[in-house]
């Protein structure tokens, strides 16, 4: 069964912050290789360590990671609208899954194959650059909430403590230019 | 060794040109330091990009409840201090050298004029950064499975004694 293409009214709709990340410019090369899917509460995205050869954006509701071992797992929390799942997959190069993605709530997400994200660095190398730019704050933040040792809950579930979630108005932040450059090297802020 | 030669046999290089390598060893400094050597203090800020060339690294983070932890021992070919640097917030763990090291460093400035966005070298360079803080996260998932392994016992639910 072919999945949905996405098409930009439906895009801006969900996710108008998305335009302000790429820039209008950029966000139709990328929208041609989106394709749209939905998850059912509780319907497992993927499971840990197994195939992966695509990179998730959610547009809508949440997706809950854990990373597991046999019938135990530790929850690393949730990632909702703008933030990806499966970068980490691509940039390690194990094109694996690195936790359980499972919908929290009735969700959309957005799928781009690895393949195409491949294909987009070809034909637009800056909105590639963006998003690269976005991976790395989330795999930042992710760094950080795994840093600390799970705590276990009264339900005895193991878990990390922390937003897992990079929120809009980071994720939309480029570094642009000169200014911004001279202010990071100064600190100002 | 050139480290030129070094960073283009880095698997996260496969995108630099050969002129993007020769900015990028430009600007690193190589110096060797002694067992025990810290890099980076948790808590304070850090204001270089290191590259492991020899020897081991140790990355350990002081958590929650007051424990002192390993986050994973650093081989040669990754970089550290990523996240400091980047964000311009303290260090969430130290780094310390296990035993004699060999180390690249790049400074603040020169890192962010890498970095830059919209730039040919600036992408490529992005992607040699998401590569590494990718590895970092592997890593870290893995050392929660075995955390999982120690607590829980084997896949099958039987105690590892």
């Amino acid at each position: 069964m072919t999945e949905p293409k996405m098409d930009e009214q439906a895009l801006f709709k969900q996710l108008p912050e998305l335009e302000s990340q790429l820039g209008l410019e950029h966000v139709k090369p990328l929208l041609e290789r989106l394709s749209l899917r939905s998850l059912a509460d509780g319907e497992v995205l993927v499971r840990d360590q197994a195939p992966i050869d695509a990179l998730y954006l959610v547009l809508a509701g949440r997706l809950r990671l854990s990373v597991e071992f046999g019938e135990h797992a530790v929850q690393l929390g949730e990632v909702g609208p703008g933030n990806w799942v499966g970068e980490l997959g691509y940039f390690s190069g194990v094109h694996l899954a690195s936790s359980t993605v499972t919908a929290c709530g009735d969700s959309e997400i957005a799928r781009l194959s690895y393949r195409d994200f491949d294909a987009l660095l070809d034909e637009d190398s800056v909105a590639v650059c963006r998003l690269t730019h976005g991976f790395i704050q989330m795999l930042m933040r992710r760094l950080a909430v795994t840093a600390n040792n799970p705590v276990i809950d009264p339900h005895g579930e193991m878990l990390l403590l922390g937003d897992l979630s990079v929120p809009w108005s980071e994720l939309a932040q480029q570094p642009h230019g000169m200014i911004d450059f001279l202010k990071k090297l100064l600190g100002v802020h | 060794m050139l480290l030129r030669n070094y960073l283009r046999n880095l698997p996260s290089f496969q995108y630099m040109s050969e002129a993007d390598v020769d900015h990028v060893a430009a600007a690193m400094r190589v110096e060797e330091y002694p067992d025990q050597h810290v890099f980076i203090y948790q808590g304070r800020l850090n204001k270089e990009l290191f590259l492991l060339l020899d020897g081991k690294v140790k990355v350990n983070h002081y958590g929650n409840g007051g424990r002192y932890y390993g986050l994973k021992t650093l081989q040669p070919g990754e970089f550290f201090g990523l996240p400091s640097l980047s964000e311009g917030k303290p260090a969430l763990a130290s780094c310390q050298a296990s035993g004699p090291v060999k180390v690249a460093s790049l400074p603040f400035s020169a890192y962010l004029l890498l970095y830059q966005p919209d730039s040919e070298i600036g992408c490529r360079f992005q992607h040699v950064i998401a590569s590494q803080l990718a590895r970092d996260l592997h890593d870290r998932h893995d050392a929660l499975r075995g955390l999982l392994a120690q607590v829980y016992g084997d896949k099958s639910g039987k105690i590892v004694a």
